[in-house]
């Protein structure tokens, strides 16, 4: 008899437990999908930058092969329209214009894949206001989309009256290469300096909390006063960094140069000692 | 009770019919034995389980391609230090070098991007 009753206490535990057993499983199979998944999400963002980086890599290949290129052919139209400036024949006039239009033609590929490097680089990089990120991204884009065009006529340009006519279109469009590129230049420039500042703020709450943790007494007092002292610092590089964005990357009229590019790196270069002195002070305060 | 009477009492228990022959299915199906009902629910227990094994079998499977697809992160990516597994310190110090890392790039005179030393007056003219 005690062998009949045994069993049945056993099923009476099993089945107890089932519910929980099944539902402990269900958990567990969630889970085991749901941590990939947010792996995934995390690694696609991963992926999304490093994407940024293989383009750029590439394309900085491509730049450099092209400006190679560029380099003899830009020596070849030289000697060409010189030579047909002394003989003065029309075979020299062909050999010209073949030269000038084949060096605009690689002029053109080296801008085009210049403004890419930098729509992508300006991409990847954190600091600048977004607004003015964007329109920066807008207007590198919408030129690359000129210089398609462009290039596409071009190629189909053989005569030196509509290679004039060329030449003149792109004199026009010159400005606004430019003007793009340093804005974009600009921003990546001021970008990276703002985003050091972001990281050294973050970086001095952590510091504090170590240090607190760490010192006590006179030591402590020290430590906190040097503290102080780089967030003085941090504040008036603050107001740097702010008056610099305002001086130079919020022009109405929208016209970024070669001159006023040189003049934002001098004037970013006072935040970037700065920067480095904070840097100096944080080893300092962790010693 | 004496023994015998005990005995006999549980082996009418354990032989009587439990429900008279009008019984429903649902009730028919309680006439099957402890043992047999047991083995059914061990079955689809069995059948979950294998079921839940292969969904964390896939999930494990995932994770691991994806690791293997993902094998160096981007220079551009902040490394995501977590306080309850990294000391605080080695945090701070790893953040340290991140930080150096960041000024260095971002040193203004040292531009990496130089615009295209490309003629833009192109022309049919002699210089």
């Amino acid at each position: 008899m005690k062998k009949n009753h045994f069993p049945v206490t056993r099923i009476k535990f099993s089945v107890s437990i089932f519910p929980i057993l099944i539902i402990s499983l269900l958990f567990l199979a969630i889970a085991s999908f749901s941590v990939p998944y947010s792996y995934a999400q995390e690694t696609e963002l991963i992926r999304s930058q490093e994407t940024h980086q293989s383009e750029i890599s590439d394309l900085t290949a491509s730049y450099k092969s092209y400006l190679a290129r560029y380099r003899t052919l830009e020596n070849q139209y030289q000697v060409s329209v010189s030579q047909y400036y002394q003989v003065q024949t029309l075979a020299s006039l062909e050999k010209a214009v073949q030269d000038v239009r084949d060096t605009m033609l690689i002029r053109n590929q080296v801008l085009s894949t210049y403004l890419k490097i930098l729509r992508l680089t300006l991409t990847d990089t954190h600091g600048a206001t977004i607004t003015d990120k964007n329109l920066a991204i807008a207007n590198l884009q919408s030129m690359e989309g000129k210089l398609d065009d462009y290039q596409k006529s071009l190629e189909s340009t053989s005569d030196r009256v509509n290679l004039q006519l060329k030449i003149e279109e792109f004199a026009e469009m010159e400005d606004q290469i430019e003007s793009v590129s340093y804005h974009a230049l600009g921003l990546i420039a001021f970008g990276r300096l703002q985003t050091a500042y972001d990281q050294t703020v973050s970086l001095l709450d952590l510091v504090n909390e170590r240090v607190e943790e760490r010192n006590s007494g006179v030591l402590l007092s020290e430590k906190q006063r040097a503290i102080s002292e780089i967030r003085e610092k941090l504040l008036s590089t603050k107001a740097l960094l702010d008056e610099i964005y305002q001086d130079n990357l919020t022009q109405e009229d929208n016209e970024y140069s070669s001159s006023s590019y040189s003049r934002l790196l001098r004037d970013l270069d006072d935040v970037y000692v700065n920067m480095l002195q904070i840097h100096g002070y944080i080893e300092e305060v962790l010693k | 009770m004496n023994e015998m009477e005990f005995q006999d009492q549980t082996f009418f228990s354990a032989n009587q019919p439990i429900l008279d022959d009008g019984g429903s299915l649902d009730e028919q199906e309680n006439l099957q034995p402890a043992p047999v009902k047991s083995k059914k629910k061990l079955i689809i227990i069995i059948a979950i389980s294998l079921v839940a094994l292969v969904f964390i079998l896939t999930g494990v499977w995932v994770m691991t391609r994806k690791s293997q697809s993902d094998p160096q992160t981007s220079i551009l990516a902040v490394p995501s230090a977590s306080p309850t597994s990294i000391d605080t310190n080695d945090v701070v110090f790893e953040r340290l070098d991140q930080l150096e890392k960041t000024i260095d790039v971002a040193e203004p005179r040292s531009d990496k991007l130089p615009f295209p030393p490309v003629r833009m007056d192109i022309n049919l003219e002699e210089d």
